[in-house]
């Protein structure tokens, strides 16, 4: 559900490798699959794939998974869209920025269904049909909420590294989420309200000491939620946000700069959002939100 | 009176062409193509209502105008370092200087290398723009505010009023110069901060609560600084420039259109001051820190990845 830069690499990958995969998608891209098949570029060559596409879920009906890619700030229409892909033992897992989204599906279709993930990889679309997978190995981290090592996530592991995805069964999905959440809020957020890529402001000694502001904040709020994080933890995220490639954009400061709608719910009001609940003040994720408030559903010719 | 004006662009020019139509000796000191422009076809002002094309003597040089009974500073706070300096051949033993710009710093800068005494601070309110080179369009009618540092209602103050008043400016002397320069500050550092890093105009984000909040609690950071500083302001003064700038019709602030175009911006005058007076004073300002975190990259103008 959602075969864009991140869902479509997963689903080409899935294909090829001989599972019966169905991609949702929608319009210039779903006509050029269901034309020419799926196109996938990745690092050390490229290959298509004949791929069943539709944007009508009801054509699909009840699978055994749902791989729910879609953008986050898309769930409340994309959630209800899913219906028919649910059958009786329909497991949906979740490969979306924030740590709402497995909570957002459970809600509709039951706790129990959903596994929350995260998805490690820069893909994006080139062209209608046509994908480009960045990243040398695509890298998803998933598992129960419980952490048991369920039948049903071993089988879908097993099936992820068939298909060459390297794919994580954490025993504790709920830290890795967050600790995707610690250095991807703060890196998309700044560098959205500074138009500027992350590396690059984290130069500026103001800016290195906001971005260690804005972790502690996420930090303190994962901590009362009932995910701890330490001291090194701060200094792991800062580190990951230095190390980036120079001019490499966040896939929020992309869309802004593109004028399309923004996943600033997921990753920047996320954090608000849950402090508020565990009383953590975060005055910056605060301001970063409002600043970037204007420009959530995108410029308005995109809308 | 002889007037030499340092930084003829939008601000300054208007003031020098208006100064010299009235029969006043006026230099104006800028440069490139709009020194050219002058230079050849005279100055031309395009004012709400009328225009005119005026004389006026232009160089990018001072000293090759002298000194002169009055300079009047307008060039971007970000020139200050560099221009103070080269405006000592204009200095004679009576010459006053009005510093008309953004921030509340200036007027220390100046009066640190051209000495104290010499130094009257000023605020204007204007919308003009060099439209093309040689030509200046006024947009809203200028008024300007200044005064001595000590309160006194000096005769200096009052020969430059005059002068200042029969070209047609509308011109008061402040009894508290600083207090003006403040008020226009606190107003002006929060929205062309917040303007700013929202990429929006001001009647846009206005009509989103938290920016609303955050527009105000920036203000009373900045307020909290000046009262700290002992400068004489109101309680009051967020609720009433919010009020102030909602009965405004739809404008751009200028450091937004500024930092949009690609041109260096004023923060280090605005955000950079309220951070760096409330560190003197020790008044906390996180709001102005984020801003000013997430505006300095593109101080200097558009930058570009390391």
């Amino acid at each position: 559900m959602g075969a864009g830069g991140i869902g479509g690499c997963y689903g080409g990958l899935l294909a090829r490798a001989g599972f019966d995969v169905a991609l949702i998608a929608r319009g210039n891209h779903l006509r050029a699959i269901q034309k020419k098949g799926l196109q996938l570029v990745q690092p050390d060559g490229d290959f298509t794939v004949d791929v069943s596409a539709t944007d009508d879920p009801t054509q699909v009906g009840p699978v055994d998974l749902v791989l729910f890619s879609v953008k986050a700030h898309q769930n409340p229409k994309a959630i209800p869209l899913i219906r028919p892909l649910i059958g009786d033992d329909t497991t949906v897992l979740t490969i979306q920025n924030g740590v709402e989204s497995a909570d957002e599906i459970g809600q509709e279709y039951g706790a129990e269904r959903v596994l929350p993930g995260s998805a490690y990889v820069l893909s994006n679309i080139v062209s209608p049909g046509a994908i480009k997978q960045q990243s040398p190995v695509p890298r998803v981290a998933f598992g129960e909420s419980n952490g048991y090592r369920s039948e049903r996530a071993v089988a879908i592991q097993k099936a992820f590294a068939k298909a060459d995805i390297d794919a994580e069964l954490s025993d504790d999905i709920s830290r890795v989420l967050w600790s995707k959440l610690l250095y991807n809020s703060p890196a998309n957020g700044m560098a959205s309200a500074a138009r500027f890529s992350p590396r690059d402001l984290i130069e500026y000694p103001e800016a290195a000491a906001m971005f260690r502001s804005a972790i502690q904040e996420v930090a303190d709020v994962g901590t009362a939620y009932g995910v701890p994080f330490e001291e090194d933890d701060v200094q792991g995220a800062l580190d990951l946000i230095a190390a980036r490639p120079i001019g490499a954009r966040g896939s929020m400061q992309a869309d802004l700069e593109a004028g399309r709608p923004l996943e600033l719910e997921a990753i920047v009001g996320s954090v608000g959002r849950i402090g508020r609940k565990v009383n953590v003040p975060t005055p910056i994720f605060d301001m970063l939100y409002t600043i970037l408030l204007p420009h959530i559903d995108g410029s308005p010719e995109n809308r | 009176m002889r007037i030499a004006i340092m930084g003829a662009g939008g601000v300054g020019g208007c003031l020098g062409g208006l100064l010299a139509k009235a029969g006043n000796d006026v230099s104006l000191i800028c440069r490139g193509e709009h020194l050219e422009a002058i230079k050849a076809n005279g100055l031309k002002l395009v004012r709400p209502d009328s225009e005119f094309v005026v004389k006026v003597n232009a160089t990018d040089d001072p000293a090759e105008i002298g000194p002169v009974d009055l300079v009047v500073f307008t060039v971007k706070t970000y020139q200050n370092r560099h221009v103070i300096t080269a405006i000592k051949p204009l200095m004679g033993p009576d010459t006053s200087v009005i510093t008309l710009q953004n921030g509340v710093e200036s007027h220390e800068q100046l009066g640190a290398v051209l000495g104290p005494n010499h130094i009257l601070p000023g605020a204007y309110w204007a919308s003009s723009h060099v439209i093309s080179p040689g030509v200046i369009a006024e947009d809203v009618v200028a008024q300007i505010s200044f005064g001595e540092v000590d309160d006194t209602e000096s005769l200096r103050a009052l020969d430059i009023r005059k002068v200042f008043r029969e070209a047609g400016i509308e011109t008061e002397i402040a009894s508290d110069p600083l207090q003006v320069l403040w008020k226009k500050f606190i107003v002006l550092s929060a929205l062309a901060g917040i303007t700013s890093a929202a990429q929006t105009r001001p009647k846009e984000l206005l009509l989103f609560p938290d920016a609303r909040k955050m527009f105000c609690d920036a203000m009373e950071e900045a307020l909290a600084v000046g009262l700290a500083k002992g400068i004489d302001l109101s309680d009051n003064l967020a609720q009433e420039s919010l009020e102030y700038i909602d009965g405004l019709p739809d404008f751009q602030n200028s450091m937004h259109g500024d930092y949009e175009n690609g041109r260096a911006t004023e923060l280090d005058a605005l955000s950079g001051a309220v951070i760096r007076l409330g560190k003197q004073i020790g008044v906390a300002t996180p709001i102005h820190n984020l801003l000013y975190s997430v505006l300095l990259p593109h101080k200097d103008g558009t930058p570009t990845p390391s």
